[in-house]
């Protein structure tokens, strides 16, 4: 390889460098208000805890909230959705098992027998939502996408109101 | 020059018959007349989503979205009102009149929306673009939803107004709200059995089962026997002795 290629290709290594460290560390989302983070989560393909805890405690006061993560995650704590030991924070990807748990939780699904007998875990929860159509078919551990939440929260909203998911009401 | 004089008169012809046909068109507009919860809205004159406001003009174009728990009640015309149900965005893509009849497209981007005709329809032919989203109908009233992982539905409402005549009998009468037909007096039930699940005029049933093999032993509104919990739809049976309603005519007296 000639004198000038390495020169070319070490700068371009130089140079790149400072791109991928800005990669590393993205800007902290911008605040949203109103109706504005709906829009943004059907774009997005992955969504994040702090989603979900916006959303599901929108569903169970039945109103909309322009709250920050911190102040949900407390009044979701208090309600018994989330749990404090979990370590997430706002930008964590949502597993389906997390967010089955949350929605359980949420709704007051108490579940059939074996989450009766042994009680609630993210693997039980997410049976239970497939169970009642709440969310579509997965693993515990998948990522949620952002129009998946949507569904689900919508689904959630459904069921609150009337009881089932059946898709006349949705 | 004798060959190209016929030409150029169709052509003059079919322009001064499109200029015709664009003269009769008439835009039309929505109106929130109401909303609860968060709603925002953006027309095509803002630049970015604005609060809704009662009886906010929503022209072509416009675009509307709702939160949790929220709703929002669009009047298209006199006869045809649109709930936008929690947790939806969707945009009218056309609404115009033309001679009798009115057209309306609404792209459901996510989300549910509710479609209610009022009186004085003549005929009302809904048609759902997607396979995938679902449509109930229940008289007058339909309910069409697109889940957001779906990618969305387009909404197309051809509306006619007016009044039927039966010619056959000599009586005249209006035609409108749950009774609403064609031209020659078919009702919508009618048509059921031409319809495919998506094409046009979906009005009966939720899927092809209840189109075409059910005999409509629900109403729209109940649940199915898998969407209640177990020990609901044990009580719930109508083997239950709760509900359970003699099958017919009890003996007569004196039968051991």
């Amino acid at each position: 390889m000639s004198r000038w290629k390495l020169a070319a290709l070490a700068a371009a290594l130089l140079a790149g460098v400072p791109l991928l460290a800005q990669d590393k560390a993205p800007a902290p989302p911008a605040k949203e208000g109103r109706t504005a983070y709906l829009r943004r989560l059907f774009e997005k393909d992955r969504a994040t805890y702090g989603d979900a805890c916006r959303a599901i405690l929108s569903v169970i006061k039945g109103e909309h909230t322009d709250a920050d993560f911190a102040a949900n995650v407390g009044d979701l704590t208090g309600r018994g959705v989330v749990s404090a030991d979990w370590g997430l924070v706002e930008s964590s990807l949502l597993t389906k098992g997390t967010l089955a748990y949350m929605v359980c939780q949420g709704l007051d699904l108490k579940g059939g027998l074996t989450m009766r007998l042994f009680g609630i875990n993210r693997r039980y929860a997410l049976r239970e939502c497939i169970h009642r159509r709440l969310i579509e078919r997965g693993t515990v551990d998948e990522y949620v996408t952002g129009r998946e939440l949507l569904d689900v929260v919508t689904n959630a909203a459904v069921h609150q109101q009337q009881g089932h998911t059946d898709s006349q009401f949705k | 020059m004798r060959t190209r004089a016929p030409i150029v008169l169709v052509l003059v012809m079919a322009a001064f018959a499109d200029g015709q046909d664009a003269a009769k068109r008439e835009e039309l507009e929505a109106t929130l007349v109401a909303f609860k919860g968060t709603v925002d809205v953006k027309r095509p004159e803002d630049k970015d989503w604005v609060a809704a406001d009662r009886n906010m003009k929503l022209k072509r174009g416009s675009e509307i979205c709702t939160s949790v728990a929220s709703a929002a009640t669009l009047l298209f015309t006199g006869n045809l009102k649109i709930e936008v149900r929690a947790l939806t965005q969707a945009r009218v893509d056309e609404l115009a009149k033309q001679g009798g009849a009115v057209n309306s497209d609404v792209r459901l981007k996510f989300g549910s929306i509710e479609v209610d005709l009022l009186k004085g329809d003549l005929r009302t032919d809904m048609k759902v673009s997607a396979p995938n989203s679902t449509t109930s109908v229940s008289g007058s009233n339909g309910i069409v939803r697109a889940p957001a992982t779906e990618g969305g539905c387009r909404i197309t409402l051809r509306t006619t107004t007016g009044t039927w005549n039966h010619d056959a009998s000599g009586v005249g009468r209006d035609i409108f709200g749950s009774d609403v037909a064609d031209n020659y007096g078919n009702q919508l039930r009618d048509f059921r059995a031409l319809a495919d699940s998506h094409d046009f005029i979906d009005f009966f049933g939720r899927d092809r089962f209840e189109l075409y093999q059910s005999r409509f032993t629900t109403k729209a509104g109940d649940a199915a026997p898998w969407d209640v919990p177990f020990f609901d739809f044990v009580n719930n049976s109508p083997t239950s002795g709760r509900i359970k309603r003699p099958s017919g005519l009890p003996l007569p007296p004196g039968v051991p």
